[in-house]
């Protein structure tokens, strides 16, 4: 048996892109809720508005749908940030304060909805097809496998590594200080000056594009999307990854997102190296609740990181 | 327009407002949004399931349908191993995974776990029999008609069962010691351990309550339509819309606003169509956050 | 007898030391003992510790000879240890009727039995039992925080701070009941912020100062004492305080 390189070496690039992504959506969350406390249920939501947003600004005009303008990438993904960070804010906004429990709900409900309306509205979605021919960068190379994917990984990369810096910067600047007094004690923050619902809905709009983002670049390297790419299950494979790389640091963010998308691709392999084909669909399931499982353990094994700062010392226990 | 969508929502509203019934319990007595609700509901419809298999085929004579309706009497025994079974399922849940999450400061990780649970449990409920749906009886059960709106023998004794449990619940908890004790250890767990409350035990009372609700939600919801995976994972927004609009910790409140949710969303079907039934839930939760975010009968914060 | 002993106990951490760092306390029987100290002197956590909310990592806590310290909050208090917040001390969301029969029914005692029991220290709450408790005033509040934790018929009642915040006739009036409540046999432990108001109706004060029992005593010989006296009672002054 000869060892393929070149498509070992194109699997691994392929594996980077899409883990690269993973750990743009990550991040985002990591802003949301490592920084400022806000719990995102319908992080699948955001990422698709991004994505569908993207796709429909930059695909060529077809029939069956309105997508059209044929715009470049770079707009696509701008178009698909904003979009994503203004639906946040709408999203935000209703759950006034931002906190607890109606958040959690508020956002679980536009992923419902959202999901409802890319199945529904056709003429602009596609429906549960979904939207093809969408541009992707270095498409030149698509039948070089190799370099496609090592092009693909350098400019989606490249971005992660952009916003890892960048978020870096931001949380430990001044508006990251103001965000984290506002997290660990809204009071005094607010008898400083600093509105707390303001802070919080700006860290919540950033971190909702910036999800829009990781769905736009999701768009153009798949250069096809469906509903079916942003289920509820999303959601919560990123916040195994960010459970398990702990919330509070960058670091672990991209650690969580590169582990879990590793054994997302690892039980892939498995499945479809040593599962008869008949049984694949009875245990394909089972991934999920390896990562169910895994988030539970982190939760009560390793909740540093993610609730050590959180801490309050409650009435009397 | 006829006025059928007021029946039929009725009906809906009833399933909604046990299964909301079990999402404001949970809040009020455990501090927490359960994500995984739909999924204890979703267990209860497959135990359910289960026992009408085992039974109906080893005692024919508990297969048959009782009188109209197609509800056999190893479904009414399904029921019960769902009731039981789903607040085992609660238990251990508390047992292994919420107990030590919810005693955490804000609780937030209580729900990301519920959140994490939702997904296991669904996942295993689609391993173990797939996501094609199932069905408690092949019989049909015949619509009754009277001035001109219809209703199956089904739906009539699924809505009644409905409101005679939560009923039932609501006059137990509001009425009975282990009810008060419920109530003290959820509004004050310090307080009511030097009262000689075992907190603990009263926590697991709570999920008892829940595992029944959620048990007897998913055979209603299976005998009304499809028993699948995620037959109450799809009803997660409509039910905490509907404990929310009723005032979360509230049962009466959560009967009230199952029955509006229910009579919406069959509103928006009979006008708009029914690919936006999901989204009914929604605009009232967002109109209820807006307008009043206690909800109808909520507590003062 | 001796109702309540507690050796060497040591709970309650604040930025890494003890906040209770080895107290003995033993109250006979129909004993009214105050804990009086700064703020931060670990009163709070002292009584909070014997109650069993806050964890002690050393030390036993006795009550009619049974070691009680290993046990959770709610066997102590089945046991015969009273105890009233110092805040948030009443079931709010209850009516005030639930509140004294929840006490009464976890006691195993008939309902009536505890209302009767709450009403013959506080007669005022009759007319409240259809109330939330949420809407009570402070006053009202403390009394039926007290009169909650009389229904068990404790051996020993521990309270928090239950003048702060109060109007003076009410705490005159609520510590008379307390002193008439340790005269049939009660043990009393009261942890109280106002020197003089203990003073007033102790048998024997407790001075807690970081942690510690710094000095133990009748009134009469804590007030004898000069550094004492300067201390805690403002100016110097001859003789006991009434």
């Amino acid at each position: 048996m000869t060892i393929d390189l070149a498509g070992l070496l194109a699997y691994a690039a392929s594996f980077g892109v899409l883990a690269a992504i993973n750990v743009v959506i990550c991040l985002s969350l990591e802003l949301q809720w490592g920084r400022a406390g806000l719990f995102n249920a319908g992080v699948a939501g955001f990422v698709a508005v991004g994505a569908y947003a993207s796709a429909l600004l930059t695909a060529e005009p077809a029939a069956g749908h309105l997508a059209g303008p044929g715009l470049p990438v770079i707009a696509g993904l701008a178009a698909g940030s904003v979009t994503a960070g203004a639906l946040s804010v709408a999203v935000g906004s209703l759950a006034r304060r931002l906190r607890g429990d109606y958040l959690a709900i508020a956002t679980f409900g536009a992923a419902v909805v959202l999901e409802l309306l890319l199945r529904n509205l056709t003429p602009l979605t596609g429906g549960p097809l979904g939207l093809a021919f969408i541009p992707r960068p270095f498409a030149g190379l698509a039948d070089r496998p190799l370099a496609f994917a090592l092009a693909s990984f350098a400019w989606v990369g490249f971005i992660a590594l952009v916003l890892y810096v960048g978020i870096g910067r931001l949380v430990d600047g001044p508006w990251g200080r103001t965000l984290r007094a506002v997290r660990d004690d809204e009071r005094a923050a607010a008898s400083l000056g600093k509105s707390p619902v303001r802070f919080r809905l700006e860290a919540f709009a950033l971190g909702g594009a910036l999800m829009g983002l990781g769905g736009a670049l999701k768009a153009h390297t798949l250069g096809f999307i469906a509903p079916e790419h942003f289920p509820p299950t999303l959601t919560f494979q990123v916040w195994a990854m960010l459970v398990l790389g702990g919330a509070g640091r960058r670091q672990g963010a991209v650690l969580g997102a590169v582990l879990v998308t590793a054994l997302w691709s690892a039980t892939d392999l498995l499945l479809a190296f040593f599962v008869p084909a008949g049984a694949q669909a009875q245990l394909a399931p089972l991934r999920i609740v390896v990562v169910g499982a895994l988030l539970a353990l982190g939760l009560l094994w390793r909740p540093r990181g993610l609730l050590a700062e959180r801490l309050r010392v409650s009435r009397y226990l | 327009m006829s006025v059928q969508w007021l029946i039929d929502g009725a009906i809906q509203g009833s399933v909604l407002a046990l299964g909301a019934g079990g999402v404001t319990l949970t809040y009020a007595n455990l501090r927490f949004g359960h994500f995984a609700h739909g999924e204890l509901v979703a267990a209860g419809g497959y135990l359910a399931l289960a026992t009408v298999g085992l039974l109906g085929g080893a005692v024919p004579a508990l297969g048959a349908a009782l009188g109209p309706t197609t509800v056999s009497g190893a479904l009414l025994v399904g029921t019960l191993v769902a009731g039981a079974g789903v607040a085992a399922l609660a238990l251990l849940l508390e047992r292994f995974v919420y107990r030590r999450l919810r005693a955490r400061a804000a609780g937030i990780s209580a729900v990301m776990a519920s959140f994490g649970v939702s997904m296991a449990l669904r996942a295993l409920l689609e391993s173990a029999f797939t996501s094609s749906p199932r069905y408690y009886s092949e019989e049909l059960s015949i619509a009754i008609e009277r001035g001109g709106v219809r209703a199956t023998p089904d739906q009539l004794l699924v809505a009644a069962t409905a409101l005679a449990l939560l009923l039932a619940v609501h006059l137990v908890l509001g009425h009975s010691r282990l009810g008060r004790s419920m109530r003290a250890a959820a509004e004050n767990p310090a307080l009511a351990a030097v009262t000689g409350i075992d907190v603990g035990r009263m926590a697991m009372a709570s999920w008892i309550v829940v595992g029944l609700l959620a048990g007897v939600t998913g055979v209603a919801i299976g005998v009304l339509g499809q028993v699948r995976p995620a037959m109450g994972a799809e009803l997660l927004l409509p039910f905490f819309t509907a404990a929310v609009l009723g005032g979360l910790g509230s049962l009466p409140g959560a009967l009230v606003g199952g029955l509006l949710v229910g009579l919406a969303e069959s509103w928006a079907v009979a006008t708009a169509g029914s690919e936006w039934r999901g989204a009914t839930a929604f605009v009232i939760f967002v109109a209820v956050l807006g307008l009043r975010p206690g909800g109808l009968f909520g507590r003062p914060a | 007898m001796t109702a309540l002993e507690v050796r060497g106990l040591v709970a309650g951490y604040e930025s890494g030391a003890p906040a209770v760092r080895g107290v003995d306390l033993v109250v006979r029987a129909g004993e009214f003992v105050a804990v009086i100290g700064p703020n931060g002197a670990g009163k709070s956590t002292l009584v909070r510790a014997i109650a069993g909310v806050v964890p002690a990592s050393a030390g036993e806590i006795r009550v009619a000879g049974q070691d009680l310290g290993k046990l959770p909050a709610y066997r102590r208090a089945r046991l015969g240890l009273g105890f009233v917040p110092q805040t948030e001390n009443v079931f709010a969301a209850l009516s005030v009727r639930e509140n004294l029969v929840l006490v009464a029914e976890c006691a195993g005692r008939p309902a009536a039995a505890g209302i009767e029991v709450a009403l013959g220290a506080f007669p005022e709450l009759a007319p409240l039992l259809g109330r939330p408790a949420g809407v009570l005033s402070g006053g009202e509040r403390q009394r039926l925080a007290v009169a909650r934790a009389l229904i068990a018929q404790p051996r020993v009642l521990l309270l928090d701070e239950p003048s702060a915040g109060l109007a003076p006739p009410v705490v005159e009036r609520l510590l008379a009941t307390l002193r008439a409540l340790a005269a049939e046999g009660l043990a009393v432990v009261l942890v109280e912020q106002n020197v003089r108001a203990a003073f007033a109706v102790a048998d024997r004060v407790e001075l807690l100062v970081a942690g510690e029992c710094r000095l133990a005593g009748s009134p009469a010989s804590l007030a004898a004492d000069p550094a004492f006296a300067a201390h805690y009672l403002g100016v110097p002054r001859p003789g006991a305080p009434a």
